[in-house]
């Protein structure tokens, strides 16, 4: 029998929180909606609210059956379309994976190394996600730990750096322009968490409670983020939104003595990030694959996903309108709202309902 | 069994299983026939009260003085009350001490084991089973200093070749009726003895099993050393980490098995191995429990700092000063260019070179007897330090890089074999990458030890899986008031799967 591979509190937490903040990282006013960083320091705390509560569907839809995974359980609802939900959610898997492939190779040639190709870094982070998916999730939650307390620690050094630097005046009112750039912020952010599809997803995985997951690391994103946010605001103020990637002008700004600049160890972190998310994805995408179309994890699921992310990477990184397209199919959660809302109510409707039905044939 | 059935077996098989024969000219004829006139067998015949008997054994491994006088002179001087060859065997088995160990068997296959350890065999006409006394007196080299796990404070005494010596060190230290050895041949040909050393409350069953089986897997016919059964308990031969590791002191292996794990002594071999270990190991040893709990601490940051300086400080050398110079501080960067300047190779191959050399050097000295080892060192560090920098050929930054990653990998030297090889890897994708092939390549390390997990209990525990009750004893040691109040058991390690108690 194939031992099933189990992940603690800590580990899941360490490896949602890396991939979650990602999307800090990632952040380019070019590309995405560009966010008001006074705003953002209450949308955050009204996004981390929302977060909690779109997660109840999915957690009560699945609180009986642990051992089986979001898409095991809709296919047990919905027996004639669980392939269909299967491949559904694989492709959103995969999609992720080559949305952050693609914004890898993005961040890499634009800003950090314009002069050397693009595929060599796509390539290589495929092919090192792929390395990690091989290995299961269990090293992964593990490698994710010790990687977290690394990207923390540079974190916080990277704030210490940029100490002297933080001008409160850039500070002003979230609700300067009402109130609806503050809910409507705080929803953009809420159903951009797609982490939590892959919290549902690895339920059988899990050694560990979901309600106290969701909710740590929910929080420990939401306290990166506001720091990263107020160092940006207090930092570069509206400078930020003249920059392709605000955080790494940030961390270009940040020097000490012995060093005259932190690009590259943002770089670095990018790139522990980039991975872990990549990793995540192309596990769930081949684990989901697998389970669904029957394919064998390790011979047929994960090569044949790893070759589509890449291959579907280039493709983004080449056309920069699909790329833009790709990201704002992501950041209009879409996904989450299908994966996390509407299906998982509609299977608790239809199972309640069935219930009932039977009760009543019963008496 | 009859002798007709004997002879079917023998036409079957040469020496394994064959029954011992009641004629003695029989048993002598066929162990001539089987050992093909060897010169190192020898055969005394001689007759015991009117008994005929004949004294088997291996020139060289029997103890000359101890043969006479505990086996030789009393079988001579012998009178016995009854004559005959049961009477003899008798009062072999019940009323003589001939060896301190002395044993029974009826096999071939027994005979010329125990003749080829060291045993004298007795057979008696008329009798189909022989006894073996154990007077071993071969040559063996005694117990010495540990060559490679020096230590300031603790025990200066290694494991020595003879399995036996190597289990009287492991009593000597646990006098616990728990402690077991369990000693059984290994390997078609040599039939070596390798022992299981565990003790029985601490260990877990499922690991103790789990062993046996893969011990049970071995196949070559010739074991010589540990190093041909490692293979055999480990699951991913290619990991650059292992879960199985080697010591060459008794202590060691003494607080190991003290743990639940298990030790595998191996005859003909100064090294114990210890199943499970985890990758924090690596960085402890035995003086860390005699100093003070921060010098300890200290000592241990320091090792961690000496692994990451090893097997990466070459790669991230190369790495900024090819791609990120921006990074260094303007002095050292001009400092860098000015040497580079003169320098014939670009940098990643200048450390390529450099390393290499290193390693023929490290090579030539460890295998060449010590008084030219000692001056291949001085030409190494000449032609190195010296006459590299000033014939252009590297750097001076680089000769500083070399003997700094050296000096670092000597401090862990359990990881030596996988530090060598990281420390090339990591300059190649250095000085093609950047800092971002330095990363993926640390985070591929780092996934290739949190992936080793052979017997169900995670190499990369107590640090992740996280606990902060086994983290007591990783970086900063508790002083032993807070360590002996529990100990501490490797089936209990976060993520195990081992989590029974013993039985």
């Amino acid at each position: 029998m194939i031992r099933t591979q189990k992940i603690n509190a800590a580990q899941l937490t360490a490896l949602l929180v890396l991939s979650r903040i990602y999307s800090i990282f990632s952040y380019s006013p070019s590309i995405s909606k560009n966010f008001d960083g006074s705003v953002l320091l209450l949308a955050l705390p009204i996004s981390f609210v929302l977060t909690c509560l779109i997660a109840v569907p999915c957690f009560y839809f699945t609180k009986n059956r642990t051992d089986l995974c979001l898409y095991q359980q809709l296919h047990t609802a919905f027996p004639k379309f669980g392939k269909a939900f299967g491949i559904f959610m694989g492709l959103v898997f995969l999609y992720i994976c080559c949305e952050t492939v693609s914004q890898f190779e993005y961040f890499m040639t634009t800003v950090a190394f314009p002069s050397k190709g693009n595929l060599i870094f796509l390539i290589l982070l495929t092919v090192t996600a792929c390395y990690f998916a091989l290995m299961g999730i269990e090293p992964i939650a593990r490698s994710c730990w010790i990687l977290a307390f690394f990207v923390g620690a540079s974190l916080v050094f990277l704030a210490l750096c940029l100490v002297r630097d933080i001008d409160l005046v850039n500070i002003c009112s979230p609700f300067l322009n009402g109130v609806k750039p503050v809910f409507s912020s705080a929803c953009i952010i809420c159903f951009h968490n797609l982490e939590l599809i892959a919290l549902f997803s690895l339920l059988p995985n899990l050694n560990t409670d979901v309600k106290k997951t969701v909710l740590g690391y929910n929080l420990i994103s939401l306290i990166i983020f506001e720091i990263m946010d107020i160092l940006i605001l207090c930092v570069l103020s509206d400078y930020a939104h003249t920059r392709t990637l605000p955080v790494f002008t940030l961390a270009n700004a940040a020097s000490v003595s012995f060093m005259q600049s932190m690009d590259a160890f943002y770089n670095s972190l990018w790139t522990f990030i980039a991975l872990t998310r990549t990793s995540l994805y192309l596990f769930l995408a081949a684990k989901t694959f697998s389970l669904c179309l029957g394919w064998h994890y390790k011979k047929v699921s994960v090569p044949v996903c790893s070759i589509s992310a890449a291959v579907l990477g280039i493709l983004l990184a080449k056309y920069i309108e699909l790329f833009s397209f790709t990201y704002s199919l992501i950041a209009s959660g879409v996904f989450t709202a299908i994966i996390l809302l509407v299906l998982p109510t509609f299977a608790a409707t239809a199972n309640t309902l069935q219930r009932i039905r039977q009760g009543r044939t019963e008496a | 069994m009859s002798n007709n059935q004997n002879s079917d077996k023998s036409s079957s098989n040469t020496s394994a299983d064959i029954l011992l024969y009641s004629e003695l000219e029989k048993n002598i004829l066929k162990i001539r026939q089987l050992f093909g006139n060897s010169s190192d067998f020898l055969d005394r015949q001689i007759e015991i009260c009117g008994t005929k008997a004949a004294l088997i054994m291996c020139e060289g491994m029997v103890s000359s003085q101890v043969y006479s006088e505990m086996l030789a002179e009393p079988l001579t001087n012998l009178k016995l009350e009854k004559n005959g060859a049961e009477a003899l065997a008798e009062w072999i088995r019940s009323r003589s001490i001939l060896a301190a160990e002395q044993r029974e068997f009826s096999t071939f296959n027994e005979l010329f084991r125990y003749i080829m350890s060291g045993f004298v065999v007795i057979l008696i006409d008329g009798i189909n089973y022989g006894t073996a006394c154990g007077l071993q007196g071969f040559q063996y080299r005694s117990v010495s200093e540990p060559s490679s796990e020096m230590n300031l404070r603790g025990s200066r005494e290694a494991f020595a070749e003879p399995i036996r010596i190597n289990q009287s060190l492991i009593r000597r230290r646990i006098k616990s009726p728990t402690l077991r050895f369990e000693l059984f041949p290994i390997g078609q040909k040599s039939q070596t003895d390798i022992s299981l050393i565990y003790l029985s409350d601490r260990v877990s069953p499922k690991l103790l099993r789990e062993v046996k089986y893969r011990l049970s897997k071995v196949t070559p016919d010739v074991i010589l050393n540990a190093g041909y059964i490692q293979p055999f308990l480990e699951e991913r031969p290619f990991s650059f980490f292992s879960e199985i590791n080697v010591t060459e002191r008794p202590d060691t292996l003494c607080a190991k098995i003290n743990e639940g794990r298990i030790g595998i002594l191996v005859d003909g071999t100064p090294f114990a191995l210890i199943v499970p270990y985890f990758f924090s190991e690596n960085f402890q040893s035995m003086d860390d429990y005699a100093y003070h709990p921060f010098y300890a601490a200290f000592i241990r940051c320091l090792k961690y700092l000496s692994f990451i300086i090893s097997i990466m400080l070459p790669g991230i050398y190369v790495a900024v000063a090819t791609f990120h110079p921006e990074l260094l501080p303007s002095a050292l960067m001009f400092n860098i260019a000015v040497s580079e300047e003169t320098a014939p190779f670009p940098l990643i191959a200048e450390a390529l070179i450099i390393h290499l050399i290193y390693e023929i050097m490290r090579e030539a000295g460890l295998r060449l007897p010590k008084g030219i080892g000692h001056a291949v060192g001085i030409v190494g560090g000449l032609v190195i330090g010296d006459a590299a920098v000033t014939s252009g050929l590297i750097g001076a930054p680089m000769v500083m890089v070399v003997a700094l990653t050296a000096i670092s990998s000597f401090v862990i030297p359990t990881l030596y074999e996988t530090v060598a090889i990281l420390k090339f890897l990591f300059i190649l994708i250095g000085g093609s990458l950047g800092l971002f092939g330095i990363s993926l390549g640390f985070a591929a390390v780092l996934m290739n030890i949190c992936s080793v997990n052979y017997f169900g209990i995670p190499y990369s525990a107590p640090i992740s899986p996280f606990s902060a009750a086994a983290m007591r004893d990783v970086i900063y040691r508790e002083s032993w008031k807070n360590l002996g109040k529990k100990v501490f058991r490797v089936q209990d390690a976060p993520g195990s799967d081992m989590k029974y108690k013993g039985v």
